[in-house]
C-alpha cells in the first residue's frame, strides 16, 4: 500500500514536470500563431497573448505575395535535400570502417581521432570563411552543405550502433561471398533503419534551422535560406543609432503580425516532418540502449 | 541580448585587428594583390599626377572603368523600390546607367547583404579575407584599422582636386567636424556623410490629453513635470484605472526615440557625449554635476509612479508597445518619431494626437538641443586601385543629378511615375545636403505663406502631396503633417537652426585606442549606475563614486586622448 502511494507520487510529479516542460515549448509557438492572426494595430500594443485579437489573415495574405520569403523556403528545401543526403551517405560510409576492430582495420585509432578532434576544436569563423572563399563556394548552395558534410556526432552514434550488430551476421555474409560493400548495404544498413532515421532527423533539423552561415556565405540576399531571411526581419534595431530613414522603415517592418506569420511558416515544415521521424527516434534510441 | 552583441562585435574586431595586420604584410609582398602598390608610388607623387590630369568633377572616362562595390539592401528596397520600378534591379537600374553613361563607370557588386548587423559582419569577414572590393563603406574603427594596415588610399589630393562646388558646400554646412572625421594623421582616408549631426531633439506630447485636462503647453521643466504628474494621476485616458505614465524611455536611456537627451538638456546637462567645458577642453558630459541634478528629478518622478516601474528591462520595441497602447504621454526624440513609434498609438486610438514642441528649460537660459556626432560610415578606396578619384566623381554626380542645376530630381530621387519610392537608394553612394528636411519645411512654409504651390518642386512637393493624402483620409500618412504641417515639429527645428540652439558634440574623430578597448565597459557601468539611481536602488551620492570609478577605469585616459585630438584640429 505504502509502496503503491510512493509510485503515485513519482508519477504525479513526473507528469507535472513534463507537462510544464511541454508548455514551455508550446506556449511561444501558440503566442506567435496568435499574433500572426491578430490585427497589426492591436499586436503593436503587445496585448495579444494566446488568442488572436481582431482576427485577420491579412499577414498571411501579404506573406503569400512576398517573393523573397518563398524563394528562401526554396533555398532551404534545396539545402535540406542535399545536406541530408550527403550527411547520411558520408555518415554510413565513415561509420562502417570505424566500427571494425583494430585487427580488421589497422589505422582505426588514427582515423577515429582525426574525426574526433574536429568535434572539439574548430578553426573559427575567419579561417573557415577564407577556405570557403578560396574553394569558390561563396554564394552557392554548397557553401551551406559541404562545411557540415560530416556530422561527427552522428558518425559516433552510427558506429556505436554498427558495433552492436552481432558479428555473426557479417561473418555469415562473408562466408556467402559478400564483400564489405555488399555487407554494408545489404546487411548493416537495412538493420539500422531506426538509427538512420534518427541521424537523418538531426541533420534535417540542423540544416533547416541554421542561419548564420547563410548570412556570411551568401553574397546576395536572394540566396538566403529561410532562417537567415527571418533573422534579417526579426532582429530589433537599436534606437540609439537609428536614422530617420530607418525610422520610416520601422513603420513598415515593425509589423509584428507579419513577422510572426513568417516565423510560423518558417517553422511549419519541421513541425510537419518531426512527428513522422520522431517515431523512429524513440525506437532507434530504445533499440540501441536495450542492445547496449 | 545587447551584451552578447557587444561581445560578438568585440571578438570580431579583435580578430579583424590581428588578421588585417597579417594580411597587410602579405599584400605588400605580393604584387598580384595590389598591382600599382608594387610600383612604390607614394601619395606625394600621386597627387602631382592627379593635379596634372584633367580634374573636371564630372569628367567622363574614355575607356569604361569597372569598379567593384559591396552594398546593403534594405526592406524598403526589397519590398517597395524594386517591385515598383519594373525592369530595374540592384545590379541594373537608372543610377548605375547614369554612372555608366555620364562618367564611364561600370558599377559591379561583389556582394549584397541585408542592412545593419549583417552588413557589418559580412564586411568584417571580407576585410579579413583580404578580397576587398575596390570601394567600400566601412565603420570608423574599420577605416582606422585599414589605414594603419596601409590597405586604403589617402583621398586628400583627390578630394581637393575633384570635389565639385556643390559637394564642398554640403560638406561645410555642419562645420569642420565633417571633414575632420575621416582624417587619420592629418590625411583624409575616407569620405563620410555630409550630415553628421541630426536635426534636433524635440518634446512630443499627447495634445489631446493636455486639452482634456485643461493644461497649457509647457514653458519650463517645472511645467513639464507637472504635466507628467497630471498624466499619471488624473486618468487622462478616462478608463477609470490608474494605468498611465508620464514619461517614456528605454533601458538604454538615450536614443532617437524614447530617449532622455531632451530631458537632460532641460537642465543644461549633456550626458553620453563629449562637450567643450568652456575652457577649450573636452569632457564626458555624463560626469558633470548637472547630470546628477537631473537624475535626482528623474528619481523623484520614478518614485511618484510617473515612469514605468519596469523601464530598466524594456528595450525600444517594448516601450513602443506602451506608447501604442496609449499608456504614456511624453516622449523625447527626433523629428521622425511620428513615423515610428507614435503612429502606432494613433492606429489604435484615432483620438491620440501627438504634437511636437521645442525643448523646455529649467531656468530662463535657452535650452540647447544635444546632437551627438553621428558619422558612423565612411567610403574608402582599396590601396592600389587605379582611379581613386572616381569615388569623388560619383559623389559629385549623385549630388548633381538630384539637387544640381542640371539634375532631374523627380527621376533620380522619388519618381512620381513609380509611386514616389526612394530610387536614390539604387546609387551605391548617397550624399545629401545637410538639414535637407528642414530646408524642405522652409520651402513648404514659403509656399503656404504665399498661398501658392507653383514653386514647390522635388522633395517638398512630394511631402506636400503626402500631407494632402492624409487630409483626404489616408491614415497611413499621419506622420507627415506632424512633422511638416502648419503645426509641424519643424517650426521649432527652424528656430533651433536660426538661433544656433544646437549643442554639437565636440569629439568628431575615430575611436581612440582606449575607446576601442574600454568604451563598452564604461558605457555599461554608466547605464547601470544611472538606471539604479533613477530607480532609487542607489543613493544619489553614489553618483560621485561613479565619476571616480569612471575616471579610474579608463575614462581619464579617454579624456586625455580626446583632448589631444581636439588640440590637433583646432
Amino acid at each position: 500500500m505504502r509502496l503503491h502511494k510512493r509510485i503515485d507520487w513519482f508519477v504525479l510529479i513526473n507528469n507535472c514536470f513534463l507537462v510544464l516542460v511541454g508548455l514551455i515549448c508550446l506556449i511561444p509557438m501558440i503566442h506567435i500563431l496568435a499574433v500572426s492572426f491578430s490585427s497589426s494595430a492591436i499586436a503593436a500594443t503587445g496585448s495579444v497573448s494566446l488568442w488572436p485579437k481582431g482576427f485577420t489573415t491579412a499577414a498571411y495574405e501579404f506573406v503569400a505575395q512576398r517573393e523573397a520569403f518563398w524563394k528562401s523556403i526554396l533555398v532551404s528545401l534545396q539545402r535540406v535535400f542535399y545536406g541530408g543526403a550527403i550527411n547520411l551517405l558520408l555518415t554510413i560510409m565513415i561509420a562502417y570502417p570505424l566500427s571494425k576492430e583494430k585487427g580488421e582495420f589497422r589505422f582505426r585509432t588514427f582515423y577515429s581521432w582525426s574525426f574526433f578532434i574536429t568535434m572539439i576544436f574548430g578553426a573559427g569563423l575567419i579561417p573557415t570563411y577564407m577556405v570557403i572563399i578560396q574553394l569558390g563556394l561563396i554564394d552557392t548552395i554548397w557553401a551551406l552543405v559541404l562545411p557540415t558534410a560530416v556530422p561527427v556526432f552522428s558518425v559516433i552514434l552510427m558506429l556505436n550502433f554498427f558495433r552492436m550488430i552481432p558479428k555473426e551476421l557479417s561473418e555469415a555474409a562473408y562466408i556467402d561471398g559478400a564483400g564489405h560493400w555488399t555487407t554494408l548495404w545489404k546487411i548493416y544498413v537495412p538493420v539500422s533503419l531506426p538509427s538512420l532515421a534518427t541521424i537523418l532527423l538531426f541533420s534535417l533539423v540542423t540544416h533547416w534551422n541554421s542561419w548564420f552561415d547563410g548570412l556570411i556565405y551568401m553574397n546576395n540576399p536572394s540566396n538566403y535560406p529561410v532562417q537567415s531571411y527571418i533573422q534579417t526581419i526579426v532582429v530589433q534595431r537599436s534606437f540609439a543609432t537609428m536614422t530617420p530613414e530607418e525610422a520610416k522603415l520601422m513603420a513598415t517592418i515593425s509589423d509584428k503580425t507579419l513577422r510572426s506569420a513568417q516565423i510560423f511558416l518558417g517553422a511549419l515544415p519541421i513541425i510537419c516532418v518531426y512527428p513522422y521521424l520522431q517515431r523512429f527516434l524513440v525506437k532507434g534510441i530504445v533499440v540501441g540502449s536495450v542492445k547496449g | 541580448m545587447k551584451s552578447t552583441m557587444y561581445t560578438r562585435t568585440i571578438t570580431f574586431l579583435s580578430v579583424l585587428l590581428l588578421s588585417t595586420g597579417v594580411l597587410s604584410a602579405c599584400s605588400s609582398n605580393s604584387p598580384s594583390n595590389s598591382p600599382s602598390n608594387s610600383t612604390g608610388s607614394s601619395p606625394g607623387n600621386k597627387s602631382t599626377e592627379v593635379v596634372s590630369e584633367d580634374t573636371d568633377p564630372l569628367g567622363k572616362y574614355d575607356k569604361a572603368l569597372t569598379i567593384r562595390f559591396a552594398r546593403d539592401v534594405d526592406n524598403d528596397m526589397q519590398d517597395n523600390i524594386i517591385p515598383k520600378t519594373p525592369g530595374e534591379t540592384v545590379e541594373d537600374n537608372r543610377w548605375l546607367k547614369a554612372y555608366s553613361e555620364k562618367l564611364g563607370i561600370d558599377v559591379k557588386y561583389d556582394w549584397t547583404v541585408s542592412v545593419g548587423d549583417a552588413y557589418t559582419q559580412k564586411m568584417n569577414v571580407t576585410l579579413t579575407s583580404g578580397a576587398l572590393p575596390d570601394m567600400l563603406r566601412v565603420t570608423g574603427a574599420q577605416m582606422k584599422q585599414l589605414a594603419e594596415a596601409n590597405m586604403i588610399e589617402d583621398l586628400t589630393p583627390y578630394w581637393d582636386a575633384y570635389a565639385s562646388d556643390l559637394l564642398k558646400e554640403y560638406y561645410q554646412v555642419q562645420g569642420p567636424a565633417v571633414l575632420n572625421a575621416p582624417k587619420i594623421d592629418g590625411k583624409m582616408m575616407g569620405v563620410g556623410t555630409p550630415e553628421v549631426y541630426g536635426d534636433g531633439v524635440y518634446l512630443w506630447l499627447r495634445k489631446d490629453w493636455l486639452e482634456k485636462l485643461g493644461i497649457p503647453a509647457p514653458k519650463t521643466m517645472d511645467d513639464l513635470i507637472a504635466i507628467s504628474e497630471a498624466f499619471t494621476t488624473q486618468d487622462p485616458d478616462g478608463n477609470g484605472k490608474n494605468d498611465t505614465y508620464g514619461l517614456a524611455f528605454t533601458k538604454d536611456l538615450y536614443g532617437g526615440a524614447m530617449g532622455l537627451e531632451g530631458f537632460f538638456a532641460g537642465y543644461h546637462a549633456y550626458p553620453n557625449m563629449w562637450i567643450d567645458d568652456g575652457s577649450g577642453n573636452l569632457v564626458w558630459g555624463s560626469t558633470l554635476p548637472e547630470v546628477k541634478e537631473s537624475l535626482q528629478v528623474l528619481s523623484a518622478m520614478y518614485k511618484a509612479g510617473q515612469i514605468d516601474k519596469e523601464f530598466g528591462v524594456k528595450d525600444g520595441g517594448k516601450v513602443a508597445e506602451t506608447i501604442a497602447a496609449g499608456k504614456v504621454g511624453i516622449d523625447f526624440g527626433a523629428q521622425w518619431n511620428p513615423m515610428y513609434p507614435l503612429i502606432s498609438n494613433y492606429q489604435n486610438d484615432p483620438e491620440a494626437n501627438w504634437e511636437g514642441y521645442s525643448l523646455v528649460s529649467v531656468d530662463g537660459q535657452p535650452v540647447l538641443s544635444p546632437q551627438k556626432f553621428g558619422a558612423t560610415e565612411f567610403w574608402v578606396v582599396k590601396k592600389g586601385f587605379s582611379n581613386p578619384e572616381a569615388l569623388i566623381k560619383m559623389f559629385n554626380l549623385h549630388a548633381e543629378l538630384i539637387w544640381g542645376e542640371t539634375g532631374d530630381f523627380d527621376y533620380y530621387f522619388m519618381p512620381k511615375a513609380n509611386g514616389g519610392v526612394g530610387v536614390w537608394k539604387y546609387s551605391p553612394v548617397q550624399p545629401y545636403p545637410p538639414y535637407k528636411n528642414i530646408t524642405a519645411f522652409r520651402d513648404l512654409e514659403t509656399a503656404r505663406a504665399n498661398n501658392t504651390l507653383d514653386q514647390l518642386t522635388g522633395e517638398p512637393l512630394s511631402i506636400y502631396e503626402n500631407i494632402v493624402a492624409y487630409e483626404n483620409g489616408d491614415t497611413t500618412q499621419w506622420g507627415w503633417p506632424k512633422i511638416y504641417g502648419v503645426d509641424g515639429v519643424f517650426r521649432h527645428g527652424v528656430k533651433y537652426i536660426d538661433n544656433d540652439l544646437l549643442k554639437l558634440e565636440g569629439y568628431a574623430g575615430p575611436p581612440t585606442p582606449t575607446m576601442t578597448e574600454k568604451q563598452s565597459t564604461l558605457k555599461s557601468l554608466e547605464t547601470e549606475m544611472f538606471v539604479k539611481l533613477i530607480m532609487g536602488a542607489a543613493s544619489i551620492d553614489e553618483f560621485d563614486k561613479f565619476v571616480t570609478d569612471w575616471n579610474k577605469l579608463g575614462g581619464a585616459d579617454m579624456t586625455k586622448e580626446v583632448n589631444e585630438w581636439y588640440a590637433s584640429v583646432k
